[in-house]
């Protein structure tokens, strides 16, 4: 049941690959608690995050139900088509 | 794995998106009727008016700025409910189907935990700004773990890729219903189901034949995240056709590169273009991958866009049934069989990737619910928003895990190599991006200039 990368390592590599994933894990740590936070905090960006907000749109959304303005808009355009089917459906010609 | 194999993987995920199914509908129905302790609203002539309590029980990481605590601290718990939920249902769906993995609950346990932290990480908002998703996140748990330490063999019992993903397919079957394929009239089937089926095929062929692309699955998965909805078309594309872990990681990393290009640069370009928010909308619904960023994109050039970009989007959404489908029959009938031969009709169930019948079953029973039940449109997102679509995204990044948990990181050069999946997706998007502009043009400009009136009122 070993993973073949388990089986790699030697007993050297096992504390190379944990001093890694340690290392790893602090640069996380420094640029999630740290960077990003002081980014995010700029007016601009701000501004731009709690514009999305507001409009209850999630930008890293996969699937429109994963919105609050997938189900809003479906909606709204839906109570339009059905005040006017015939500009939706009505070939011109 | 050890034990006596009787169900499948297909079936295995079936039955435990099966049951998740039957807990949020079940929930759902005793909730709004007033037979649970917790008490809903009682019925009117029109019928019950649908809740569902799950909703504030099985939950996802909150969004944050500095720390993950800071706003709904409330949501750690509503993340070990779904924990629970999700190793119980799962251990004793597999204790049922393949007999003596009741330890399941350890190892899924331990993959939830990595998962966990991949959430956290997409939700700090910035990171959620940009569109760079849990599944970015999660691969790069998974890859860093496998990686580094490598994996024990807790986490490698619980690294059930194809079992998490086909779950999460099912689950995201129930949010495909049907009715929306109409929502734009025949201008949005126009641009969605003209458009993008052409674009899928045309950059499949291109690969296959100028490219001379080695994996065919390959092409397929970049095929069509670029052309249909992103990661979850890629997911769903890649568990029809079979693609390899590192193939799928692949098309998800170059999607989610050009999604977050796109998103920025697409509402600066169709200003300078001079488009109006409705062809501006329908150009950016068509053509970013990811339905997030379309919103995001949509919202910059104003309301009337956001509303054409998500709805248009939306359509693109369900097609992901159909592709799947498609691809699914494609495969098994003319990528898998034998040179010159035909296969039969048992061979070819033989080979059907039998969860797309799961995904296509629960598409359709809440599409019939949501157009024919008093009150179906509350009662299907009752269900879908309460319980559903939370363990579906934790289905999916908990496969997002399991690929990176089983990903050697000097494989994924070699799918890389030529740079021929990036000129796939590079062409392919082109392509895409003429043929929605000049969709959208001939539809919102020239066919149906009224239906552009209607949406811009």
């Amino acid at each position: 049941m070993c993973c073949e990368s388990e089986r790699r390592l030697t007993a050297g590599g096992v504390w190379r690959g944990r001093y890694r994933l340690g290392a790893a894990l602090v640069l996380v740590a420094v640029v999630w608690c740290g960077l990003l936070p002081v980014l995010s905090r700029t007016a601009g960006m701000r501004q731009r995050i709690e514009f999305l907000e507001s409009r209850g749109i999630n930008p890293s959304a996969k699937f429109f139900t994963e919105q609050e303005a997938g189900w809003r808009n479906a909606a709204e355009v839906e109570r339009r088509i059905r005040q006017h089917p015939e500009a939706f459906w009505d070939l011109p010609f | 794995m050890s034990g006596s194999r009787r169900f499948s993987e297909d079936t295995l995920a079936m039955l435990v998106a099966a049951a998740m199914l039957c807990i949020s509908v079940l929930v759902t129905v005793l909730h709004s009727n007033g037979l649970l302790p917790s008490g809903g609203t009682v019925a009117t002539a029109e019928g019950p008016f649908w809740q569902n309590p799950m909703k504030s029980l099985v939950s996802l990481p909150a969004a944050w700025e500095v720390h993950p605590f800071e706003s709904k601290a409330s949501w750690l718990w509503g993340v070990v409910s779904a924990a629970l939920l999700i190793t119980f249902v799962m251990s004793v769906v597999m204790w049922l189907g393949r007999g003596s993995e009741m330890s399941f609950w350890r190892p899924c346990a331990g993959v939830f935990v990595l998962s966990l932290l991949a959430y956290v990480l997409a939700e700090q908002k910035l990171v959620k700004y940009y569109g760079l998703e849990y599944a970015l996140w999660a691969l790069l748990i998974g890859l860093l773990v496998s990686n580094t330490t490598g994996v024990s063999k807790v986490l490698r019992a619980g690294a059930r890729t194809e079992l998490f993903m086909k779950t999460g397919l099912v689950l995201l079957g129930a949010e495909v219903l049907f009715g929306k394929l109409l929502a734009l009239g025949l201008p949005g089937i126009c641009v969605s189901w003209v458009v993008t089926p052409v674009v899928l095929i045309v950059t499949f062929w291109f690969g296959q034949r100028v490219l001379k692309m080695e994996s065919a699955a390959l092409n397929m998965v970049i095929s069509a995240d670029m052309s249909v909805c992103g990661v979850s078309a890629a997911i769903a594309t890649a568990a029809a056709c079979r693609a390899k872990k590192e193939e799928l990681t692949t098309a998800v990393g170059i999607s989610l590169a050009f999604t977050v290009m796109m998103m920025v640069a697409m509402p600066q370009l169709i200003r300078a273009m001079g488009l109006g928010p409705v062809v501006g909308g329908a150009w950016v619904g068509g053509t970013i991958d990811s339905t997030g960023a379309v919103g995001a994109a949509g919202a910059m050039l104003g309301e009337e866009a956001e509303v054409v970009a998500t709805t248009i989007k939306m359509i693109q959404n369900m097609l992901i049934g159909v592709v799947a489908f498609g691809v699914a029959v494609y495969w098994v009938t003319c990528m898998e069989r034998s040179a010159g031969t035909r296969p039969e009709i048992s061979e070819i169930w033989r080979r059907f990737p039998r969860f797309i019948l799961g995904f296509l079953g629960a598409s359709v029973l809440m599409s019939v619910l949501y157009e024919n039940l008093s009150g179906g449109a509350d009662f299907v997102r009752a269900v879908v928003d309460g319980g559903t679509k939370t363990v579906r995204s934790w289905c999916f990044c908990m496969a997002f895990v399991s690929i990176g948990l089983e990903t050697d990181l000097r494989t994924l050069g070699k799918f890389l190599r030529g740079g021929k999946p990036l000129t796939l997706y590079v062409c392919g998007q082109l392509l895409n991006l003429v043929l929605s502009l000049l969709m959208s043009l001939l539809m919102f400009e020239v066919v149906f200039p009224e239906a552009a009136d209607v949406l811009r009122k």
